[in-house]
């Protein structure tokens, strides 16, 4: 019963700690790929030669930040404007002259996609002669740092809650097993055993205890993954399970917490 | 072989349960500790085992102070000792083969050379044709015998016994004292701690007496 109490606590908290990480996991995922799509556009003032343009194409692609950069014309801009539109093109019909401004659209390199690089690529862009304005987004790319930075640190509180809950159960489980065979310690102590001796089977039942309740965590976890793929008719590749590493770091960590907590509890109850 | 020297021992401050004793036993003795409940015996007894450490003085096993010894070397010097106990501290659930081979199994012999001795303890307790029993099905008389075989197996140069024939009626006494001194003529020391002078007077071996933890002769 003690043993199924123990193991039961990992599985639960290991359950939750996975199913924290994979939501943390699959935002991470996303963030990435939001990141991917963040680009700077730079308009430019009107009547440049397209020598001046040429230069300063080459000038902003030879920067360490930027990926890729596209030009797009007035009359470019006018064209995807009106795609835009689609049905209401006749809200341009009046039009003597294209208003639209010519411009640059940036990509940045992965490692340069957070919010203080941006910045300071902006801040060089703008100092560049011929730029009439910038923009990229800068609202709602701080929103999605905060917003992840927010989700990292409830991630990290509910680790360390549940960290130090289990540790607390799997100690005091482990204490109750040790009450139980208390007189057998004391026997093994009168006639000679070494506390590593006496320990040694404890040790060795925390350990599967946590390997069992952190393989169970993971099919239970598992479970409820494939039935949130199948009710919400997801593809199963949109939204992905643990990784195999993050897998072997909970199996870890099971370990870990049954091992800790009979170390916790053996200081106190095994006399040397 | 086995000397105490000036040794008190005190639980709490101001308060102590033995006072000087000075106490020298020889290879192959067999001394009772006798006294009143309360007189120190079990509390001498723990200090030899190491179960307690003196409070002051010191204990010389075979000319070496084992008073400050290493907590880390302590089971190795249990296991050339033997320890009975009045309650037995047995293992009930498991049969007299397993209590009794616990003292051998610690020390990782094979299981061949662990049966070999068990049955051969046992023979020498009158309990190798209940081997397979469960010690709680055994009289207490048996159950001690049990717990004599568990601490002799090992052939310990010293056997400690605090009153190992309290629960006993005077048959199974008897019988407990034969198989001491049968293990004693093997050449092993005996310290047997008893408050039953009469049982002492009987067996007719070398005593201490102890009183409020004072060697009185």
């Amino acid at each position: 019963m003690i043993h199924l109490i123990t193991t039961g606590s990992i599985a639960f908290s290991l359950a939750i700690l996975g199913a924290v990480l994979c939501v943390f996991l699959n935002v991470d995922d996303l963030v990435k790929k939001w990141r991917k799509e963040v680009s700077i556009v730079l308009f430019l003032e009107d009547n440049l030669n397209p020598s001046k343009i040429e230069n300063l194409k080459t000038k902003i692609s030879e920067m360490l930040e930027v990926d890729n950069i596209l030009y797009i014309s007035k009359e470019e801009a006018l064209k995807r404007l009106k795609t835009q539109l689609e049905n209401q093109e006749g809200i341009l019909e009046g039009l003597e002259t294209n208003p639209l401004p010519a411009s640059f659209e940036i990509r940045l390199k992965p490692p340069f996609q957070n919010i203080q690089s941006i910045r300071t690529l902006v801040q060089r862009l703008k100092g560049l002669s011929a730029i009439d304005e910038v923009q990229y987004g800068e609202a709602w790319i701080e929103r999605l740092t905060t917003g992840f930075r927010l989700i990292k640190l409830v991630a990290l509180a509910i680790f360390g809650l549940l960290f130090m809950s289990t540790v607390f159960i799997i100690s005091n489980t482990i204490k109750l097993a040790i009450y139980a065979r208390q007189e057998e310690l004391e026997i093994m102590r009168v006639v000679g055993a070494t506390n590593l001796f006496i320990k040694t089977p404890f040790y060795i039942e925390a350990l599967l205890q946590g390997l069992v309740g952190a393989l169970l965590a993971i099919s239970i976890l598992f479970g409820i993954y494939r039935l949130f793929v199948s009710k919400v008719q997801m593809d199963s590749s949109s939204i992905s399970f643990l990784p195999s590493d993050v897998i072997l770091g909970i199996m870890g960590v099971g370990i870990g917490l049954g091992l800790f907590g009979s170390l916790i509890s053996f200081r106190r109850f095994i006399r040397t | 072989m086995l000397q105490m020297l000036h040794v008190y021992k005190s639980y709490e401050p101001g308060h102590m349960v033995l006072h000087d004793i000075n106490l020298s036993i020889d290879k192959g003795d067999f001394l009772f500790i006798t006294g009143p409940s309360g007189a120190g015996k079990t509390t001498l007894l723990k200090l030899i085992f190491l179960e307690e450490r003196v409070t002051k003085g010191q204990i010389l096993m075979d000319g070496t102070s084992i008073s400050n010894i290493h907590p880390s070397k302590i089971p190795h010097l249990r296991r050339r000792m033997g320890i009975v106990l009045q309650d037995f501290k047995l293992l009930l659930n498991r049969t007299v083969f397993e209590n009794v081979a616990l003292s051998l199994e610690i020390l990782g012999h094979s299981k061949s050379y662990v049966r070999k001795k068990v049955m051969h303890t046992l023979r020498e307790v009158n309990l190798s044709h209940k081997f397979k029993i469960l010690t709680k099905r055994l009289s207490y008389g048996e159950q001690q015998k049990v717990a004599i075989a568990r601490a002799m197996v090992n052939n310990p140069f010293l056997l400690l016994a605090d009153e190992p024939c309290a629960y006993l009626d005077s048959h199974s006494t008897h019988e407990i004292i034969a198989i001491f001194e049968h293990i004693n003529a093997w050449g092993t020391t005996i310290l047997f701690a008893t408050h039953n002078q009469k049982l002492v007077d009987t067996v007719g071996k070398k005593s201490v007496r102890l009183n409020q933890g004072r060697i009185i002769n």
